[in-house]
């Protein structure tokens, strides 16, 4: 018993699975369209170039709330150029892949300037969870609330969208603006789980739980509620390995949350063990 | 009462390319107006300047006697169903909501009445597919997903329908069923326009029949419109006349590089001809 109470006595666990819980709702909520949509590149890439914007802040000085601004400034600014390069007709995976590389080479290469560079570059690539600051969590719940508030607000508009642009647009729907929209809000919870889990990792964060979801249920707001359930279950299960097992907190929660998906992917109808009988069979 | 569509010197198309150019014609309200012509004769793109999506280059469009966005709430539209992502998660009656899409602001965003529910449940009942309305819309056969689509067009209950290709790939008996729908929404006083390659389903079922080609090559009833020549003209060759004296029934294996079916319209053109009972064709 103790084995299970123990680790939610000090008070960094609290914090930490406060943290977790808040960045994987944001996560499910914008990863059921990341998942649904086949957002995930951009979704990567969204995340490294934020680190970009999160070094200009941390050279300039800036405390956890400016961090967070400018890495949500620059994954705002990523969103947006692949938009522009897509129209004037690059094709959308060269435009994330170069805004990928060049932004995040920028970030490291900024973060390179900084005294104890290994320490900073590392918290940056693989999160700070159980060291993670009070103002921190402030701007994680900030960033799920607006998260939550904007889908449950244009929930109609986002799934009218996604499912038929050219229908929508007929109905009135602004559709630049919407899918516009989704992007800013796969930012804002892409800088929620950098805080958390690091840039290399966030993607995990954003497209596991809702992958995992979209196994079980096949309705987008149950994949949306579904996911945050598996998100949550991930980051206990994940620092349970962590505090008993003596590792990193972020790195355990992903690899739970992808085994998550694996063990549902091999159980599901649609998964593995359908795909094995049929193998079987002929 | 004002013309169902008017249309004046339209010139229009996408980044340049110009697919419409001098069109005009009026269609009077009440009509079934089939619209007949080969892949990138324009069809698309004339109804998506009818829906407001594409703007005239040059030219006036009038919907309903007004301009195609302010009337798109009396406007029903029915893409191809190559068009939809079926893989995307949504039950039937979440596909036939998005028809009842309207712009709201403050609390109404969310009210969600039993009435809307209501006119969901009729528009699969009118589609014989209210069984449905729980299932995923990707499970469904491809008539059924055309149906859910039709139901969606529908479920506003609009003055004018714009449908493209909606029976394609149906078989004999759901074809019937839904161009018997769309003759009892014209009686009913709706304006119908049809997109379509089967010229034999437009000379039996549509009041006018327009032939489009970049620009209007001909318009007016089907007996009048529908002749061999005009069929060789607007289809430059690519198209089997089949039947033989009075009645004109011809069909269109157009190539149909655009949406990768043409093996569904190759079966299509079959079932066309058994319907028809024609047995005797030759290239023209």
């Amino acid at each position: 018993m103790e084995w299970f109470t123990d680790p939610w006595q000090h008070e960094f666990m609290q914090r930490a699975l406060l943290a977790g819980a808040l960045v994987a709702l944001a996560s499910s909520v914008v990863g059921a369209f990341v998942v649904i949509k086949g957002l995930a590149f951009l979704t990567d890439a969204v995340a490294h170039t934020s680190l970009a914007g999160a070094a200009i802040a941390f050279l300039a000085g800036g405390g956890s709330i400016a961090i967070s601004l400018g890495a949500a400034g620059a994954a705002g600014v990523t969103a947006v150029a692949v938009s522009l390069l897509t129209r004037a007709r690059l094709r959308e995976d060269t435009a994330i892949g170069l805004l990928f590389a060049a932004l995040f080479a920028f970030g490291v290469l900024l973060i390179s300037r900084a005294r104890n560079y290994t320490l900073e570059l590392s918290s940056f690539l693989v999160g700070n969870i159980l060291t993670v600051p009070t103002d921190d969590i402030i701007v994680m719940g900030v960033l799920s609330a607006v998260v939550v508030v904007v889908m449950a607000i244009f929930y109609r508009e986002m799934l009218f969208v996604a499912y038929d642009p050219t229908m929508a647009a007929a109905a009135g729907v602004p559709v630049a603006i919407v899918q516009t929209g989704l992007m800013v809000l796969v930012s804002l919870a892409a800088v929620a789980a950098f805080r958390l889990v690091g840039v290399v990792m966030v993607m995990a964060m954003l497209v596991a739980p809702a992958a995992t979801a979209a196994l079980v249920v096949r309705r987008v707001p149950l994949i949306m509620l579904v996911g945050a359930l598996f998100g949550v279950l991930a980051v206990v299960i994940g620092l349970y390995v962590s505090y008993h097992a003596d590792v990193a907190a972020g790195p355990s929660i992903v690899v739970t949350s992808v085994l998550f998906f694996f063990m549902v992917f091999a159980l599901s109808p649609r998964g593995i063990g359908s795909s094995l009988r049929r193998i079987l069979a002929t | 009462m004002a013309s169902a569509i008017e249309v004046k010197n339209l010139t229009t198309g996408y980044r340049g390319h110009t697919a419409l150019e001098d069109v005009s014609f009026s269609m009077p309200p009440g009509k079934f107006l089939g619209l007949l012509g080969p892949n990138g004769s324009g069809k698309s793109t004339l109804i998506k300047t009818l829906i407001g999506l594409l703007d005239p280059w040059e030219g006036d469009v009038r919907v309903l006697g007004e301009t195609p966005r302010a009337v798109r709430r009396r406007v029903g539209y029915m893409p191809q169903a190559e068009d939809i992502d079926w893989t995307f998660p949504a039950t039937v009656s979440e596909v036939v909501a998005m028809g009842l899409y309207r712009r709201a602001f403050g609390l109404s965003r969310f009210r969600r009445g039993s009435e809307e529910q209501d006119r969901i449940m009729a528009a699969l009942k009118r589609l014989s597919v209210d069984h449905l309305a729980d299932r995923q819309a990707g499970e469904l056969s491809g008539g059924q997903q055309r149906r859910v689509l039709c139901a969606r067009a529908l479920v506003k209950d609009p003055d004018l329908f714009l449908l493209d290709e909606p029976t394609a790939g149906l078989d004999a008996r759901s074809e019937e069923e839904m161009l018997d729908l769309l003759s009892e929404l014209a009686a009913d006083g709706a304006s119908i326009v049809l997109c379509t390659h089967d010229i034999g389903c437009a000379y039996d079922r549509c009041d006018l029949t327009l032939f489009l080609n970049r620009n209007v090559m001909t318009y007016g009833p089907p007996a009048v419109t529908i002749t061999e020549e005009m069929l060789n003209r607007t289809f430059e060759g690519h198209v089997l006349v089949m039947g033989s004296g009075g009645s004109r029934l011809a069909l269109a294996p157009h190539d149909h590089h655009e949406h990768g079916d043409a093996h569904e319209d190759h079966e299509h053109s079959h079932h066309s001809h058994a319907l028809h009972g024609h047995d005797e064709h030759g290239r023209v």
